[in-house]
């Protein structure tokens, strides 16, 4: 009977480390894709199904990748889950008769990051992706081919493809091909 | 300007650059999400209700800052390749699909371009494995093939999300399928839809078909239950998903090609012979059939909605209407399927309940028309309660009648 408790409290701190370490990472990997309302149902799926298989989970540097392949999933499905009337009713609620803009984000939003926001959301959605994962998750490129089932060469490919792309998209049609956006270091 | 400064620039733009913020108080912006709870984890939840809250606050804003700037974008007028143009090239795409040549098809997309069927995010998924590649399209098709598919198309059109000044303009190509096994089952034909990206030098850049194989499963999982008890030795050559349940990824080679083109006739003529037409139903039988007319009603409002975006479905007259021409519609269909008798009074039920939703979802139509918001918020409280009621009645699965709306 022992065993087994410890087995429990393992397992539970296992749990607990995980959760604490990432949560927030996953809750703005999901709140950058989706609404807030199924940003929050989504990070607590992602949760859900990591303490389910909590056996699966890598250890760390891969629990994260892991976390946000999860998250993937969870959004996928949750596009086509059951709950549809639910959302629209709470999004009713959340706008009101005539949806209000969040002071803040009208603060913190410039111009540029709304063209270029709107530029990036029109992207291919497996380009869309590798480009969130790339500069807003700042994987490194072989964790996100490992997460895509790619190759790192291919991320590469797809990364420097997409920001020409951007670039015509946003009005920028000189941007020369000799300067790939390649891994480069995150912002401080 | 450099891809350098085109880098910074999509991570200047992160709605939420630094995930420690979603940690930071927030006193006045509460929303639903706050109700939302980890059980998990107890000592945490007050932590996670403010992130969640500050969470919400900012997709919200982003949102709909997004919106406008998506309203601007519209009016910078057409570029030069046309959204006219795009439907014509999204149209040979189809009219090659239909026609069976997915040679042809495939032929139309660009070298680097993508193909995806059966997952929604693009991503790597376990759960709804896709088939994707355009080297594959050929393949896929004469899979559609050696099943004697019917495809009926349903037309294109722009999205909304795709104004003419964007790199792509995003069609919507809908269509239904019939094949050999909807056929034998007297399953409707199944709604589908590709998305197509054509670019501004008019080449297609990308098509999905995100909800082809999640539809189909109703169909394809009677299929897969026979073939294991029939011919199992066959199982791994024409599934490259063997071992899972209730998904379909066929493997696209001609061996296992070959065993599709033989195998559903077969059924057809052994299971399919059991569900001859005008047979009343079982109660069981019945809920399998309403699933999948449900299924289907809500794919083609999703279909609908989709069109519809990035306007808020939720204050779009259009989304009302089109819920109700699609409910009606499932509604009529599930009442001229046949009942045994013992079973007629809980199907009867059954129907009177979606009946009252949808009444419901009526009377949001009529004042989302004269945009009483109000009115269509409090009358959403109600449908949702007798839809709540209507689904603990159990027993058959009308969960997507009436149909409703993604978020």
């Amino acid at each position: 009977m022992k065993g087994v408790m410890d087995v429990s409290y393992d397992i539970r701190h296992r749990f607990e480390s995980l959760y604490d370490a990432h949560r927030l990472h996953v809750l703005a990997y999901c709140a950058r894709r989706v609404s807030a309302a199924d940003a929050s149902d989504a990070c607590a799926e992602t949760f859900l199904v990591a303490w389910r298989r909590i056996d699966d989970v890598p250890g760390p540097p891969k629990a994260l990748p892991y976390l946000y392949g999860v998250a993937a999933k969870v959004l996928a499905n949750q596009r086509r889950s059951a709950h549809r009337r639910a959302r629209l009713h709470e999004q009713l609620d959340a706008l009101g008769a005539v949806p209000p803009p969040d002071p803040c984000a009208v603060l913190v939003q410039t111009d540029q990051d709304r063209r270029v926001l709107a530029a990036v959301r029109r992207l291919k959605p497996r380009d869309r992706e590798i480009v969130m994962l790339h500069a807003w998750e700042q994987l490194p490129h072989e964790v996100i081919a490992q997460m895509l089932g790619m190759t790192k060469a291919a991320v590469d490919q797809r990364i420097h493809r997409s920001y020409e792309r951007l670039a015509r998209t946003l009005g920028v049609t000189d941007a020369p091909n000799t300067t790939p956006p390649l891994e480069m270091e995150a912002p401080a | 300007m450099t891809l350098d400064q085109i880098d910074r620039m999509v991570r200047q733009a992160n709605p939420v650059p630094d995930p420690a913020t979603l940690d930071a108080p927030v006193a006045d912006h509460t929303t639903r999400s706050e109700a939302v709870t980890f059980e998990l984890r107890p000592r945490s939840n007050r932590r996670l209700f403010v992130a969640l809250a500050v969470a919400a606050s900012l997709v919200v804003g982003i949102l709909a800052v997004v919106q406008l700037a998506d309203r601007a974008d519209h009016a910078n007028g057409p570029g030069s390749f046309g959204s006219d143009d795009a439907v014509s090239v999204a149209e040979t795409f189809m009219r090659a699909w239909i026609a069976g040549d997915g040679i042809g098809a495939a032929a139309l997309i660009a070298d680097d371009g993508d193909f995806s069927a059966g997952t929604v995010s693009g991503s790597a998924n376990e759960s709804f494995p896709a088939v994707e590649g355009v080297e594959l399209i050929p393949a896929l098709r004469d899979w559609y093939g050696a099943l004697d598919a019917s495809f009926y198309d349903g037309g294109c059109e722009p999205t909304e999300s795709s104004p003419p000044s964007a790199s792509a303009t995003i069609l919507f190509c809908r269509y239904s399928v019939e094949t050999t096994l909807t056929r034998a089952l007297r399953h409707p034909p199944i709604n589908g839809a590709f998305s197509i990206w054509v670019d501004g030098d008019g080449i297609i850049t990308a098509v999905e078909d995100p909800l082809m194989i999640d539809v189909q499963a109703d169909v394809t999982d009677v299929f897969r239950t026979w073939l294991i008890a029939t011919h199992p030795e066959d199982l791994e050559r024409m599934y490259a998903d063997s071992g899972r349940v209730s998904t379909l990824t066929p493997r696209l080679d001609a061996a296992s090609i070959a065993r599709w083109g033989q195998y559903a006739p077969e059924f057809a003529g052994t299971v399919g012979a059991r569900h001859e037409q005008d047979r009343p139903l079982t109660r069981r039988e019945f809920g399998a059939r309403a699933r999948a007319i449900c299924g289907a009603a809500s794919i083609a409002f999703q279909a609908d909605y989709v069109g519809l975006e990035p306007n808020s479905p939720a204050t779009n007259p259009a989304v009302y209407d089109a819920l109700i021409r699609r409910s009606e519609r499932a509604l009529e269909q599930l009442r001229e399927l046949p009942v045994v008798d013992e079973d007629r009074t809980e199907v009867e039920s059954i129907l009177i309940a979606i009946e009252n939703v949808l009444e419901v979802d009526r009377q949001q139509a009529v004042a989302a028309a004269k945009e009483d918001w109000a009115l269509v918020r409090t009358l959403s409280s109600s449908a949702a309660e007798l839809a709540r009621e209507k689904n603990e009645l159990g027993g058959i699965d009308v969960f997507q009648c009436p149909v409703f709306s993604a978020g």
